[in-house]
């Protein structure tokens, strides 16, 4: 039973509250993906910069590099041909191992990538932004797909929907939950052992009375639920009810050592730890979905600097998911997503070099995949217009770019959305769809 | 038309509607951007007394028959009986707003709308305005007297007797016209209704804590204390009254203070600041403007890290210790915005380079004396324009704007901050990018832009005064945008004579501002119940609509009627605090029977199942135990190693709680009940057993064995008493539970201990070797470092039992 089922069924029939807690144990198995990674880039990134690149024209939407069109792109990704170092960045070279260009990072991933450029984001406004790329709608208050998702393939799990930044509603669909210390995390997931270094050691209780309190415990919180006919506190002590049933089985995420790199990339060392957590949570068997958030993206001034230093970030934090992803075994069944609050532009707002670019309801999204079988990477998919950076619209059959604007259709998250509900199973039908519905066209995005 | 009057949502609801009160929220001031092209609200199509085009006249509501008169909810002067009551507000909420203006009307008479555009004095507010249907049927009072060929003008447009852009769009015959013509009735004489903020009406099914119990809620809440036995007398004696008397005392407390920081820090954030860091709030400061900052930060005079830390802190906190200073002083609350200084202690006073603040002790850290920052200009000192936190070096620098954001962020941030506004909310139209860019200047001249601009872009003139890179630097003079709406508030231009001073300026308007008081309540009430305040449901196809909106009706005129009393009282938020405690909402406990699932639906945020927060449980588990569960150095394991994990924030990267139980959070409670059961019991033991917190009723020879399964029931009819608030009988079947607990694990231990399986020992970390309390080693003799009988490891099977309970986690 799924568990948004499960609470709802004890919230209104007290019925759950009948099942054993061993079997709710019991009845939780690994899951073995495929598993969602949702990274934001918040602030507002410019895909002029790295995957919808212009002609260089000081006056407009780029100074920094010389674009052309039939050679800067790798298979079907075009990318701004931006070199990146870290004394150029104002890093020091001791940042270049943790930097990467976007010709470096779609030639080692272009493959598993499908582009979508010129979505029109419909706002520009931050948080609404992060609403409506990771959620679909900004006008509402609808859940994270990736809640959506984890709530869908496995809710019960302990770890289903990770989120230590990053856009985190959950509709209540389930709990979200946030990792950031291995060391308190290795403390809670064995919380009967006095010395998590020494597993074999001493325990603060006998397991046997450890177990002789859990079992009380479950019953008194039964007949808790049983007796209280309060909503709120029904639900609640449903959820902690529930909460308890899975959490022996923290103790099985093997954690890793968290990464240490420069002090001057503090980000994106946060960045590279989200991301160790979430893949240890899913090679657990664990966790469906998780957030990965690195900031910085907001360059309203210094912007030639400050924005291509966070890409190169962006890129080394996503090369090293990959990586990650692939020591750990199971980059074939990973599905990345990234996208951010919404693009830059139009043009610089200001003439110096020291000037930014605001806030441009235009913007990308990128999909990536282990299996570049799964979403058909190597894919470009929508564009904007080289005088005036707006969205252009696309044949909602073919895809194809269209240049009359009153034709076909122009992508927005809607769209973009819609079609990645259809991918990962939770198309119309599905009642997360009808609660949450979105009024867009369909767009065969992932084929 | 469905004209039963639905009394199950409204009976026993009394409220005096507050019309008057509203009438500074004069609708086409809030949002028309009047200010543009000279467009004024007195200046429009009409003429006084008659309608022409688009609009009612630009006459106030002189004349007008819909003056309801005084707003003091407390004055009685109300219509209607105690218990069969139904307002003019409820009929226009029930009959007219929700099956009519709110789908039909509001599309042109939204603030936004093309409607406002053209000046027209009968505006909608949408739900996301705070107070909505209050001010909307203060606006419908406000035209009531008009008439269009003696039929009253919101009949004659609608019936298309006149001009009106929107059409014809009912007859005589339909239920709208029905309910307007008796709405029109009713305003010449309003029915008017008090509130019964008890709730003793709208939630008779639920079971209510005893003034006991609400106490100790309370208490633990606000100041992470148990009662005291003089004060559980006190409630024995008075009742409700005697717990709100007592909370007047309670709010007098250290401990409340520490509250009140972690409450407005949830709402300002500015802890980014502190979290422990040495220099993180002090290197935002201007190094020309606060000069000892740049030692401070470098480090140079070799202070230590505690110390760095300590300083830093209280620059962080300098906005949230004015808070503090404002509540512990009984000051108004509208002075965390309109304070024309703010605080120091010795840390931040030398930081700041203050002048003039003279300290009892330089040495006491928790001294805090009124000042005021000043800044060299010009070879003199300029002194900040200090409008409370809004000029806060700290509170800017958490609302950063730039160059070309012109502090729109800060706009944003005093509507939601401190008028409950979602502007967001308010323009749900989208972007379109190629509109915006083909206008030039669109926020003022493409009205796709300028619907949330005209309201947004004056409040950010206010800010003028500042810096648009470096947050807190104080420009002179100050520097504004001829192409950007003028600074000012609503429809109120600030004069340029005030461009200095223009956040004061703008404070005292957005302190006189009914929403003030409303968002004011709202952040107490989500600080004290742990959930957001009921949005209006705008969905009228949800299976459980009706129950929606009698939650959202029932906690509207409740929270409404608190914010009436807020303000009566001098704008004390001790006030809110104490009515909120006082609330269903807060006190909740159970019900007799299963509630049907509308009934559910409508009771969904009301009562006990707020999970804790780090903070609030960490002072729990001190105030019922006796002994915090601390690090190595002395700081509670819930607001650092477990913060996050737990649901806690960090004021960055993180910023809202975590509200739902999961099992990384079930897994917190379970290390920490174990932790804190295995450094408590046996040193409980070492105690006076007067003194004792857990165990007064026992002693480590007592055992089933030996005839003292009594003392021993005893003990834990106490522990759940203190630990869970639970008063049970001897013989509840809950009490049986937890022996058998102790009895079972006893008996086990036993045997093990006489299989080798156990040691006599305890664990290292479980011996009592040394005074919680104190730190000091306890001697010998009194040591417990064995537990041959298995007593101790007993016990502290039960003290983590409970302590891991749902009644301990949970509020």
């Amino acid at each position: 039973m799924h568990r948004r089922d499960f609470l709802q069924f004890a919230a209104m029939t007290g019925l759950a509250v009948a099942a054993p807690i061993r079997q709710a144990r019991a009845a939780v198995q690994p899951y073995g993906g495929p598993y969602f990674i949702f990274v934001s880039a918040r602030g507002g990134w410019d895909p002029t910069y790295f995957c919808d690149p212009k002609p260089k024209d000081p006056a407009k939407y780029n100074r920094i590099y010389d674009y052309d069109a039939g050679a800067h792109k790798v298979g079907n990704i075009p990318y701004a041909n931006i070199p990146v170092s870290g004394a150029a960045l104002g890093l020091g070279v001791e940042a270049d191992p943790y930097l990467m260009s976007a010709k470096d990072f779609f030639t080692a991933h272009g493959e598993k990538t499908l582009l979508i450029n010129g979505i029109n984001t419909e706002t520009n406004n931050h948080s609404r932004g992060v609403q409506t790329t990771f959620s679909g709608r900004g006008d509402r208050d609808y859940p994270a797909l990736a809640a959506m998702i984890a709530a869908d393939r496995a809710p019960e799990h302990p770890l289903a929907f990770i989120s230590s930044g990053g856009y985190a509603n959950s509709g209540n669909l389930l709990p979200v939950t946030r990792l950031n210390s291995v060391t308190s995390f290795q403390k809670i997931a064995s919380p009967n052992l006095v010395n998590v270094n020494d597993p074999e050691g001493p325990t603060y209780h006998h397991p046997d009375t450890f177990q002789r309190i859990s079992d009380a415990q479950a019953s008194r919180t039964m007949e808790l639920i049983n007796n209280q006919e309060l909503p709120r506190g029904k639900r609640s002590a449903n959820e902690l009810y529930i909460a308890r049933g899975s959490m022996e089985q923290l103790s099985t995420v093997e954690l890793p050592t968290l990464v240490d790199i420069p002090n001057t990339m503090g980000d994106l060392e946060r960045m590279m730890q989200q991301t160790q957590l979430a893949l240890s949570a899913f090679k657990a068997g664990l966790a469906v979905s998780a957030n990965i958030e690195l900031g910085g993206f907001d360059t309203h001034s210094n912007h030639d600097i400050s924005q291509v230093r966070q890409l190169a970030k962006l890129f080394h934090g996503i090369d090293y998911l990959i990586e990650e992803a692939k020591n750990a075994g199971i980059i074939n069944e990973l599905v990345i997503f990234v996208g951010s609050d919404f693009g830059r532009g139009k043009g610089y707002n200001g003439p110096g070099a020291a000037d930014g670019k605001d806030h441009w309801p235009v913007t990308s999204m990128m999909v990536l995949s282990g299996d570049p079988g799964i979403i058909g990477g190597n894919r470009l998919v929508g564009g904007t217009t080289v005088d005036g950076q707006l969205p252009m619209t696309v044949d909602p059959s073919t895809l194809e770019l269209l240049e009359d604007p009153e034709e076909g259709v122009q992508i927005k998250w809607g769209e973009v959305h819609k079609a990645i509900r259809n991918f990962v199973g939770i198309g119309e039908e599905h009642p997360f769809s009808k609660e949450f519905p979105l009024i867009a066209e369909d767009l065969p995005l992932f084929g | 038309m469905t004209r039963t009057r639905r009394l199950r949502r409204t009976t026993g609801l009394f409220r005096t509607p507050a019309l008057a009160a509203v009438t500074a929220l004069t609708l086409s001031a809030c949002y028309a951007g009047g200010q543009d092209g000279g467009a004024s609200a007195t200046d429009t199509d009409g003429t006084t007394g008659s309608m022409t085009s688009e609009g009612t006249t630009d006459a106030e509501t002189t004349g007008t028959t819909g003056d309801t008169g005084e707003t003091d909810s407390d004055s009685g002067d109300t219509t209607g009986d105690v218990g069969d009551c139904y307002s003019t507000q409820q009929f226009f909420a029930d009959e007219i707003w929700a099956p009519t203006f709110s789908k039909s009307c509001i599309q042109c008479h939204d603030p936004t709308g093309i409607a406002a555009e053209k000046n027209a004095k009968f505006l909608l507010l949408p739900p996301v305005y705070p107070g909505f249907m209050e001010a909307n049927l203060a606006n419908i009072a406000s035209i009531a007297g008009y008439s269009y060929d003696d039929v009253p003008i919101l009949l004659a447009k609608p019936l298309f007797l006149t001009d009106h852009e929107g059409g014809k769009l009912f007859t005589e015959d339909d239920d709208i016209y029905i309910a307007l013509e008796e709405l029109l009735a009713q305003l010449e004489d309003p029915i008017e209704c008090p509130v019964d903020t008890s709730g003793a009406k709208s939630f008779d099914d639920v079971e209510l804590m005893t003034p006991a119990e609400t106490l100790r809620k309370a208490s633990l809440h606000l100041v992470g204390r148990l009662p005291t036995p003089e004060e559980y007398a006190e409630v024995e004696q008075g009742g409700l009254e005697a717990v709100a008397d007592i909370l007047d005392v309670m709010m007098t407390e250290d401990a409340f203070f520490e509250r009140t920081i972690d409450i407005f820090n949830d709402k300002f954030l500015t802890d980014k600041f502190a979290n422990g860091s040495a220099n993180a709030a002090a290197a935002t400061l201007s190094n020309n403007d606060f000069p000892n900052r740049n030692d401070f930060v470098t480090n140079a005079n070799m202070l230590t890290t505690a110390e760095r830390v300590r300083i830093n802190q209280a620059v962080a906190r300098e906005p949230l210790d004015l808070i503090n200073f404002i509540i512990r002083n009984d000051r108004p609350f509208t002075e965390i915005i309109t304070a024309n200084y703010t605080v120091f202690n010795p840390d931040s006073a030398f930081i700041y380079s203050v002048k003039g603040v003279e300290f009892e002790d330089p040495n006491d850290y928790t001294e805090f004396q009124q000042g005021v920052i000043t800044v060299p200009r010009g070879g003199a000192d300029k002194a900040f324009p200090h409008a409370g936190i809004l000029t806060s070096p700290m509170w800017l620098n958490r609302f950063p704007t730039t160059p070309t954001n012109i502090m729109r962020h800060r706009a944003r941030m005093v509507l939601d901050q401190f008028l409950a506004t979602d502007i967001l909310a308010l323009a749900s139209q989208a972007i379109d990018p190629e509109a915006g860019s083909a206008v030039f200047n669109p926020t003022r001249n493409n009205p796709e832009c300028s619907k949330c601009h005209g309201l947004m872009d004056p409040i950010a003139g206010a800010f003028q005064m500042f810096d648009k890179s470096d947050q807190e630097k104080l420009l002179d003079p100050p520097q504004w945008y001829p192409e950007v709406f003028s600074p000012g508030y609503l429809n109120e231009v600030m004069p340029p004579d005030q461009f200095e001073y223009g956040i004061q300026w703008l404070a005292e308007r957005v302190a006189a501002d009914p929403r003030f008081a409303i968002s004011t309540t709202y952040t107490m009430f989500e600080a004290l119940t742990g959930l957001k305040p009921v949005h209006y449901p705008t969905n009228p196809d949800s299976e459980f609509y009706e129950s929606e909106l009698t939650a959202w009706e029932t906690q509207d005129l409740l929270l409404r009627a608190i914010a009436d009393k807020f303000v009566a009282d001098d704008h004390n938020i001790k006030t809110v605090i104490r009515e909120i405690v006082l609330t269903p909402y807060f006190r909740g406990k159970a019900m007799a029977k299963t509630p049907s699932p509308a009934r559910a639906a409508e009771l969904d945020g009301v009562g006990v199942g707020r999970l804790s927060t780090p903070e609030l449980l960490a002072n729990k588990l001190g105030a019922v135990t006796g002994y915090r569960w601390v690090r190595s150095d002395n700081r509670d394991y819930l607001s650092t190693d477990y913060k996050i994990l737990y649901g806690g924030h960090d004021s960055d990267q993180i910023t809202e709680r975590l509200t739902t139980t999961n099992s990384v959070m079930a897994s917190v409670g379970a290390r920490m009940a174990n932790e804190h059961a295995c450094a408590t019991t046996a040193f409980d033991f070492t105690r006076p057993i007067e003194e004792r917190t857990l165990f007064p009723m026992v002693e480590l020879t007592d055992t089933p064995d030996n005839g003292s399964s009594q003392q021993i029931k005893e003990n834990i009819r106490y522990l759940h008493k203190q630990l869970l608030g639970e008063d049970l009988e001897l013989g509840d079947a809950e009490i049986s539970r937890t022996y058998l607990i102790f009895s079972d694990t006893l008996a086990a231990g036993l045997e093990n201990i006489a299989s080798e399986e156990e040691s006599t020992s305890l664990l290292s970390n479980c011996r009592a070797t040394k005074n919680l309390l104190t730190g000091a080693a306890l001697p010998a003799e009194e040591q417990i470092t064995t537990d041959e009988t298995y007593v101790v490891r007993a016990w502290m099977a039960v003290v983590t039992y409970l302590l891991s309970d749902y009644k301990f986690l949970f509020e």
